[in-house]
């Protein structure tokens, strides 16, 4: 199943190879000429719009096709991470670069492979910008590293919808904007004639794109068995359990999004729980629930001890929450740990032998109208804990990971 | 474009199915998809290491590219982009030296654009993280919305500007 790892000799003829097709298909439609490229802006020639959509839908079909199939795992897929500010800003000037000098990176190099004297005169500008940006990025950095970060944020998670019901959407959008193209192009030539070949082309994308609401990707369960060995080995590192005294020092950070998700019954929840804490069932974590959490949060689940915030804790990461973390000893330790400074305390129960029961209770139910549902230092005089600091921060560690790296 | 037998380009719809399958190959085979620009960026920072090596290591940016910027899949990417449009310009009779332009421009005129045209390009490939290449065609196919936003910011950037180079073209 691909993607696969390539090394030494390997590596480097297929990704030669890749650019090899990626440079005969420009070259071929035309994208050497600085001329072709420029008049999709003046409408004059709508090569450019033809060619990128039609190999947009193309890959996203057999991308989707294959993976719904199981010979493609979409989890190791690169996926451009979005910056919705720094994104914007920068392909408006890309666009303004390409009417001025009239090609983008890619095709510049094309055209200097066939000689094009402007080619290479824009290929010399490339490499001022870049050289320039380079030299001003430090100036507005902080900027640069956050501008709308959404991390890895796909069409059908902001549609709320399924990829196959996106597929659908984005193939109808292109064919729009083909047959508008087409509308236009007739009415400039009286010549024009309508090509059946591409209406059989239209109907056939039509057609395998609405086929991927009947062949599903592949759902949760798999991806969790997928990951089961890379989780299980930070379980048992004990890698991703939160100390209560972390979580303490979250709760009074407002650098971070922090969401607090309990999973116990709803009687546990109501006597006690942490301030802000949603309570959540395991249903609601494989339902559409997590879609709403913004991905660069850090996420802690939490039960009673940890099993149940284990499980849901496996559900979050195999959506790809990869800032999900549970609650080291759950409600239980917490209370061990906090008890004794409660201004309304926790009742210990008979020793009971099950897991992620409760093992306390309280006089009324107070849910988090107890001063240790958010522990404060300078108010309470809480118990010292040394602690191995777990959580990580979302904010992008790397600048960007494949595409154009 | 002259119909010179040789030289006809594929149909657009032809060309991007075949640039759609190469793009899907990349992602099956490799798991990135297709870039341009970073290539480009890497081969500046190796560069920059030779002639400035100090100045390379300070910069949060640049420091990233130091080590080993030759072993990056883009490299041989671009190699083949290079050598891919060279073997089709081959085949189609396109390997002649000259300056597209339009009816109206002088030579010179065009190359000055092209270099102001490139260095917009430049910057704003790197501010966004990817270019056509590596944003546009890579991330739409695989539905990223900020590659969406991107490609809708380029045609805006295109035809904002358009107006004001008309004369370089028409």
């Amino acid at each position: 199943m691909g993607p696969f790892e390539w090394s030494g000799f390997a590596f480097f003829l297929v990704n030669l190879l890749l650019g090899v097709g990626f440079g005969i298909a420009l070259q071929r439609s035309g994208f050497g000429d600085s001329r072709r490229i420029a008049g999709q802006f003046y409408l004059t020639d709508l090569t450019v719009l033809k060619v990128m959509f039609t190999a947009i839908v193309v890959a996203m079909l057999l991308l989707l096709w294959s993976s719904a199939l199981g010979f493609l795992d979409m989890d190791k897929v690169f996926i451009d991470q979005t910056y919705f500010s720094s994104g914007i800003l920068g392909g408006f000037l890309l666009g303004a670069g390409m009417i001025v000098g009239g090609y983008c990176p890619g095709t510049s190099l094309v055209a200097s492979s066939n000689f094009k004297i402007d080619g290479m005169f824009f290929i010399g500008g490339l490499f001022l910008g870049i050289f320039a940006f380079g030299e001003t990025v430090p100036e507005f950095w902080d900027y640069f590293q956050q501008s709308g970060y959404r991390g890895t944020y796909t069409l059908d998670q902001w549609l709320g919808t399924s990829k196959g019901m996106t597929a659908i959407l984005v193939t109808l959008l292109a064919l729009s904007a083909f047959w508008g193209v087409s509308k236009l192009e007739a009415s400039r030539d009286p010549d024009y004639v309508p090509s059946k070949a591409a209406r059989v082309a239209a109907l056939f994308a039509i057609l395998l794109s609405v086929g991927l609401l009947l062949v599903p990707q592949p759902g949760l369960d798999t991806k969790i068995k997928r990951l089961d060995p890379q989780l299980e080995t930070l379980l048992t590192h004990r890698d991703v359990q939160i100390d209560p005294a972390e979580l303490v020092d979250l709760m009074h950070n407002n650098q971070v999004k922090l969401v607090l998700l309990d999973l116990r019954p709803e009687r546990d929840f109501n006597l006690f729980h942490l301030l802000d804490a949603k309570n959540v069932r395991i249903e609601d974590l494989r339902g559409t629930f997590p879609s709403t959490i913004d991905p660069i949060s850090i996420v802690i689940l939490m039960s009673n001890d940890e099993a149940m915030a284990t499980k849901g804790w496996k559900i979050l990461r195999a959506k790809g929450l990869l800032g999900s973390y549970i609650l080291d000893g759950g409600i239980n330790k917490w209370l061990d740990i906090y008890g004794s400074v409660a201004d309304k305390k926790p009742i210990p129960l008979p020793e009971v032998l099950q897991e992620d029961v409760f093992r306390y209770t309280f006089s009324a139910a107070f849910g988090d109208r107890v001063n240790i549902a958010w522990p404060d230092h300078h108010h309470m005089h809480l118990p010292e804990r040394e602690y191995k600091k777990k959580a990580k921060s979302l904010k992008p560690v790397t600048l960007s990971g494949g595409g154009c790296g | 474009m002259k119909a010179k037998k040789g030289n006809t380009l594929w149909n657009p719809y032809v060309g991007g199915t075949f640039l759609g399958v190469i793009l899907f190959l990349a992602f099956l085979l490799t798991g990135h998809g297709l870039g341009a620009s970073g290539g480009l960026a890497r081969v500046l920072g190796g560069a920059m290491d030779v002639v400035a090596p100090e100045h390379m290591r300070e910069s949060p940016y640049l420091s990233r590219y130091v080590d080993g910027p030759l072993s990056h899949w883009i490299i041989p990417m671009i190699l083949g982009l290079v050598l891919g449009g060279f073997l089709a310009g081959w085949w189609s009779g396109n390997l002649k030296v000259e300056t597209y332009r339009g009816p109206h421009t002088r030579k010179k005129t065009r190359w000055v654009f092209a270099v102001i045209g490139g260095a917009l390009a430049g910057y704003g490939a790197r501010l966004a993280r990817g270019c056509t290449s590596g944003q546009a065609l890579t991330g739409g196919a695989s539905l990223s919305v900020g590659s969406w936003a991107f490609m809708l910011a380029v045609f805006a950037g295109g035809y904002a500007m358009a107006w004001f180079v008309r004369k370089l073209w028409n």
